[in-house]
């Protein structure tokens, strides 16, 4: 009886610390005007990296440009993104800027959780383009995808 | 062979159980050669054996040095898909003019090289490139080239190309399931 009361204990431990993990939610920070009347790229950027950041792999390749879709495929896109080892925990957005209006550079500030609680802390472009009435997301990686 | 014929004339009988046998020891030898060549995967109307394996070692750059494995996978590959090629009557200008697993390779290019033009890419594939490239396609103005028909047959190809590879796998593993592609014993 003991004995299944701990396992019990372990399990709901376990589990909970399981999903505590994958559902800590990224800490999103902009000024309120950054995205200007671009709504739809705010939501579709919202949503990539909180997917993203949640591990929703297929879902966030959803919102990747078609032509990613078709040039990395589902699984090569898996492949990638379990390179990632530490945990986005942090997006800022710095700067927007769109010098055609199908297309937006976003620039980023990421602070990523590491092994061992190492904080990491990342400036990147984070890249949209507007397809038939849609924001997606262009992934750029030179070091792994040159041909993108 | 003067003296040969005249020594077939002299002793014709003990000559001719001569050669019988002899004819006999080759045809053995012929068998067993015939066995040696193991065989590697099996399927329907799909024999392939580890002589088109060395084969397939002929058409692979030298700097790629593939493993036994990877080696056999190609090589079933290349079968199947020439199979594919002569039951759909693919066109195959160099297939015409070669024999044996040259023929088999030159079908499969064909074979693969039409599907790979018949393929269809996602909706919005093609203008998502351009206009994720933009600045590639800026002309001497700074005016973005507009997305023609040869534009777009020119993107569709660098998505092709990036997909290609991928695509024939897939096709491959979908033709091994249609002719029962199995492998045999020492196979992958």
């Amino acid at each position: 009886m003991v004995r299944r009361w701990i396992l019990t204990l372990i399990a709901l431990v376990v589990v909970g610390a399981v999903v505590g993990c994958a559902a800590t939610p990224v800490e999103f920070n902009f000024r309120s005007d950054v995205f200007g009347s671009k709504n739809r790229l705010k939501q579709n950027f919202l949503r990539y990296w909180s997917l993203r950041a949640k591990g929703e792999v297929e879902t966030a390749f959803a919102l990747e440009s078609p032509y990613i879709q078709e040039m990395l495929g589902l699984d090569y896109y898996k492949r990638y993104l379990k390179l990632y080892k530490a945990r986005l925990q942090k997006l800022e957005v710095k700067k927007v800027s769109c010098p055609e209006p199908f297309y937006c550079e976003l620039e980023c500030r990421s602070v990523w959780m590491g092994k061992k609680d190492r904080q990491d802390v990342r400036w990147f472009k984070d890249r949209w383009v507007k397809v038939s009435g849609n924001w997606y997301h262009v992934l750029k990686d030179p070091l792994f995808f040159p041909q993108l | 062979m003067l003296s040969l014929l005249s020594l077939l004339g002299e002793n014709k009988g003990r000559l001719g159980y001569f050669f019988l046998v002899l004819s006999f020891f080759l045809i053995a030898q012929a068998e067993a050669g015939v066995e040696k060549a193991k065989i590697v995967a099996k399927g329907e109307g799909i024999v392939v054996t580890e002589v088109d394996v060395k084969e397939m070692k002929r058409y692979i750059p030298r700097f790629i040095v593939p493993t036994e494995r990877s080696l056999e996978k190609m090589t079933v590959c290349t079968v199947v898909m020439a199979k594919a090629a002569q039951a759909e009557g693919i066109k195959c200008e160099q297939a015409e003019v070669t024999t044996g697993f040259e023929q088999l390779y030159s079908l499969s290019r064909c074979y693969l090289k039409q599907k790979l033009e018949e393929m269809r890419l996602k909706k919005g594939a093609v203008e998502s490139y351009y206009l994720a490239h933009w600045r590639r396609f800026l002309d001497e103005n700074g005016k973005l080239r507009p997305l023609d028909e040869k534009m777009r047959q020119r993107i569709r190809k660098l998505i092709v190309r990036a997909k290609a590879g991928r695509f024939s796998r897939q096709l491959c593993k979908q033709l091994m399931q249609k002719y029962r592609v199995k492998w045999c014993e020492g196979g992958s």
